[in-house]
């Protein structure tokens, strides 16, 4: 390769350049591909998001306005504290809190990113038929129709959520069923039909 | 200069390449944050992860965001309450004063947003969900929402019943697509060209409805509120469905989750015939198979309170395929439902993208 004096762009130069240039920018977009992959879209299906969503339409209604929202569910509860609540995590000080937990259990649950602090007093609801244990540890599961203080988020599929404000914000939503532990924090708050089957697992 | 010293001239030469490449890096992110196109950045994810050797198609992310497209008759872009709270790729369409005018324009936004999910998703022929289909179940129904469409409550206010006037079907099969000599419908059936409606079996029909309601009063899958549902927002979705286990049987399993539709007159071919039983996610909706030409059909739908249509692909995808890889069959099927959880539910196992 012969260069003349002075001259920098040569052919080849230009040519080898121009590939190093193409070369970098193919790197740097499979490389922000893959910090997008762990950073960015993969964060949308979060709970973290999902409650950003969920106090958004929150805020947005107003005074006696009650609505039907779907949402994207993710792996979840939704639960809520009021001020006066004893046990409540520990990210809610003193104030009426909602939040988007892991698991039905406070300690699941101490996240600043999990939680939203509201200065009125907000309640969930959900009717919900499922397996529970109210005999922890004794190995057996009772079917339950019930009303709940908590929301069992279906993960990756739509819930319908209803939400009204009437001085306080109120959620409810018919619940995926599930089983989980009887001494969880979503506790019941009602029953709607009898315990008709009792299975072992 | 001693052997193996980097020259002053490579240097720049080296030092303007980096910068050349973060500049030209910068303009493309740029164009593609600025632009607003979030479909194209949707339809290359599809095609990268499509394109993408099997093993790794379930890491590879789909860069989809749901575009919100909100149909006012009033000023302002939030207008419709079914967007509150949500600021990502929100767009409002003002339609105008005269009813026969909104009306037209209403089905233009809905067309335009069938066709636009359908090209995105690569015609419903690429494999996009590749091994996360087997991640969680043997088959499992897996979704985009390319767009959500609502209906701002002025809109009802200003023209009562108006959602009972949108033809979809007939818009689809009489207009064409912008900038094309082809009928949305005709774009839909490809080659075929077809551009006409197959006789509907209408006991069938019936039937498949009778069935639907009757599940619902035995509180299994439709609830009457739900049915009775009127057209506030609908979803344009793309869900795909495949299975190693062959095309047939795959069609055939798990169909009670997703629920299926039998929908008589025209359908032919085996292949065709079993893609009409995976297209008709949503009993109560679909009450009219439209063409079947090959494995490429177009299927209306009509539920009791409106018109809805969808286009389905049925066969092998097209995709990359590791060595020894037998091809993959399946669904695709881009459709419009109403946005809620009993409808979307029934269609989607698992809704991929950005809501």
């Amino acid at each position: 390769m012969i260069y003349k004096k002075g001259v920098f762009w040569t052919l080849d130069r230009f040519v080898g350049i121009f590939l190093a240039v193409i070369a970098i920018v193919f790197v740097i977009l499979a490389g922000s591909k893959i910090i997008s992959y762990w950073t960015g879209v993969e964060q949308v299906r979060n709970s973290e998001t999902f409650l950003k969503d969920l106090v958004g339409k929150i805020e947005n209604l107003e005074e006696r306005e009650e609505r039907v929202f779907p949402l994207r569910g993710v792996e979840g509860y939704i639960l809520a504290w009021d001020k006066e609540d004893a046990n409540k995590p520990d990210i809610c000080f003193f104030d009426n809190c909602l939040c988007v937990c892991p698991s039905p259990y406070i300690d699941s649950c101490q996240s600043s990113e999990n939680c939203v602090l509201f200065d009125e007093e907000i309640k969930v609801l959900s009717k919900t038929e499922r397996y529970i244990s109210l005999m922890p540890g004794q190995g057996f599961l009772t079917y339950l129709n019930a009303t709940t203080n908590c929301i069992d988020l279906p993960d990756g599929r739509l819930i319908d959520i209803y939400m009204s404000r009437n001085n306080g914000v109120f959620l409810y939503s018919e619940a995926s069923s599930g089983s989980y532990d009887a001494e969880s924090d979503c506790k019941i708050i009602s029953h709607l039909g009898t315990e008709s089957t009792t299975r072992g697992y | 200069m001693k052997k193996g010293e980097i020259s002053s001239t490579t240097l720049v030469g080296i030092i303007l390449v980096i910068a050349g490449a973060i500049l030209i890096g910068v303009v493309i992110f740029a164009f593609f944050e600025n632009s607003g196109d979030n479909r194209e950045l949707c339809r290359l994810s599809i095609i990268t992860r499509a394109t993408a050797p099997t093993a790794a198609q379930s890491n590879i992310p789909l860069n989809c965001v749901t575009e919100k497209i909100c149909l006012t008759t009033e000023r302002g872009e939030d207008n419709c309450f079914q967007f509150s709270g949500e600021e990502i790729n929100k767009r409002s369409v003002r339609i105008p004063d005269n009813r026969e005018e909104a009306i037209q324009e209403i089905l233009e936004v809905n067309a335009n947003a069938l066709y636009d999910c359908w090209r995105m998703t690569g015609q419903g022929k690429l494999d996009i969900f590749g091994k996360a289909f087997q991640t969680y179940k043997e088959v499992e129904t897996k979704c985009i929402v390319c767009s959500r469409v609502a209906l701002a409550e002025d809109v009802k206010e200003r023209f009562p019943g108006i959602e009972n006037d949108l033809d979809l079907n007939e818009y689809l099969r009489t207009t064409n697509v912008p900038n094309s000599d082809l009928t949305y419908l005709q774009v839909f059936t490809g080659s075929s060209g077809i551009n006409t409606y197959v006789d509907v079996n209408h006991k069938e029909v019936e039937e498949s409805l009778n069935q639907a309601k009757d599940r619902q009063l035995e509180g299994e899958t439709l609830s009457a509120s739900l049915i009775e549902n009127n057209f506030d927002q609908i979803a344009f979705v793309f869900a795909q469905r495949k299975t190693t286990e062959g095309f047939t049987k795959g069609t055939l399993i798990g169909l009670r989750d997703s629920s299926i539709v039998v929908v008589g007159g025209g359908v032919t071919s085996g292949i065709a015939s079993a893609a009409v039983k995976v297209i008709g996610g949503l009993p109560a909706l679909v009450i009219g198979l439209v063409t079947v030409g090959g494995t490429s059909l177009y299927a209306g739908i009509n539920s009791l309170s409106q018109q809805m249509a969808s286009v389905a692909y049925c066969g092998e995808f097209e995709s990359s395929l590791g060595e020894g890889e037998a091809s993959r069959e399946g669904c695709s099927v881009i459709r419009g439902v109403p946005y809620n959880a009993e409808y979307v539910n029934q269609l989607c196992e698992d809704i991929e993208g950005d809501l």
